[in-house]
């Protein structure tokens, strides 16, 4: 009894399995399943096919030239049965078997890794790409907001009512946009601390400029408010 | 009907081969209408009459016999012993057992052919 390879696929093939086909050069093929026999017919290269063993050999995939190897090495030449042979082979090989799992484990393990360090740079290479979705250019809007408000209120009492809630509305639509970015930004930050790294000095800069600049933008607006305002009312008191 | 190829180094089949006649099977020793590989053949080779064995069927044949790429045969005298002294091709395992129970009813000896085959599958 023997356990075979099969030609395409490198499986093992237990007696009762598969089929065997002899060439016209006295060249013997077995195969595990008809899916190898049927590739095999379609004159398909076993090097090529993504899943196969001796791709993956091939292409670096798996642990290919080791020590544990040579113990299935196929003998042409029969041993005369010994007892004591025979009875230490057998132990033997679970240990055998046990170190080359590890081996092979390792190898793709190795691989895994690589890909790791290359994921990390891809991310960040995105971030630094598409950092306004991350941290928007009116990042610290709300901060802004609270000390215009401070400064506003008493400016808002001067203005009708329609108008200060027109205010408000625009400023809410505003800021729930910037809430939203930053609540991401901090979720972002809590799950994937290893991911996502600014640079920190940078990004303070950044965020003190962009709040002094919407601040100004802010107080503007609600300077040309007033003052439109008060044209109107006192045009009308004119006429009147 | 079919056209077998001589698998053994007997002269009359390299003949034939060389020839591009390869020898024609004209009766088959079985109940069964179809040849499969074992069994004992009549066959026409170089215009002689000749008993052959079947030794391998390009026809898919029950588990455990291999296939082979063309059909071959072993050239074979009235008491079973091979006209040549070797055969060249792989031949299957499983002639063991068809040879021997065919010999035991006969009284010819058609093991002999396993003696001078090189390679078994």
């Amino acid at each position: 009894m023997r356990i075979d390879r099969c030609y395409f696929c490198s499986f093992p093939v237990y007696p009762g399995h598969g089929t065997t086909f002899v060439r016209n050069d006295c060249k013997i093929f077995k195969f595990c399943t008809s899916k190898c026999r049927k590739n095999f017919q379609h004159k398909r290269n076993p090097r090529k096919a993504r899943w196969t063993k001796s791709f993956r050999k091939l292409n670096g995939k798996e642990l290919t030239s080791d020590a544990t190897f040579e113990f299935e090495r196929r003998r042409n030449i029969p041993i005369k049965y010994n007892r004591e042979k025979w009875s230490t082979v057998v132990s033997n090989l679970e240990t055998i078997a046990s170190i080359r799992h590890k081996r092979e484990s390792k190898v793709v393990l190795d691989r895994l890794k690589v890909d790791k360090k290359v994921k990390l740079a891809q991310a960040k290479f995105l971030v630094r790409k598409h950092i306004a979705v991350i941290k928007s250019p009116a990042a610290g809007l709300k901060l802004a907001k609270k000390v215009t408000k401070k400064d506003t209120e008493e400016e808002m009492d001067e203005v009708e009512p329609k108008k200060q809630a027109e205010l408000r509305t625009n400023a809410e639509t505003l800021l729930d946009d910037e809430d939203d970015v930053i609540v991401r930004q901090h979720k972002a930050k809590k799950s994937s601390k290893k991911n996502v790294q600014f640079e920190d000095d940078d990004e303070e800069e950044e965020v003190s400029a962009q709040a002094g600049e919407k601040r100004k933008i802010l107080e503007n607006m609600d300077v040309d408010e007033d003052s439109d305002n008060r044209e109107d009312e006192e045009e009308e008191s004119d006429d009147e | 009907m079919t056209r077998v190829r001589v698998v053994d180094n007997s002269e009359i089949g390299k003949a034939a081969m060389l020839d591009g006649k390869p020898p024609k099977i004209i009766h088959i020793y079985s109940k069964i209408k179809y040849g499969v590989t074992g069994d004992k053949v009549l066959v026409t080779v170089k215009g002689e009459m000749k008993k052959a064995i079947i030794v391998g069927c390009h026809q898919e044949q029950k588990a455990f016999i291999p296939k082979f790429d063309s059909n071959n045969a072993v050239l074979v005298d009235e008491n079973g012993s091979p006209l040549g002294t070797r055969i060249l091709a792989p031949i299957p395992t499983f002639l063991r057992k068809k040879l021997k129970e065919m010999s035991r009813s006969k009284g010819a000896d058609y093991t002999k052919l396993l003696s001078i085959a090189t390679r078994y599958v």
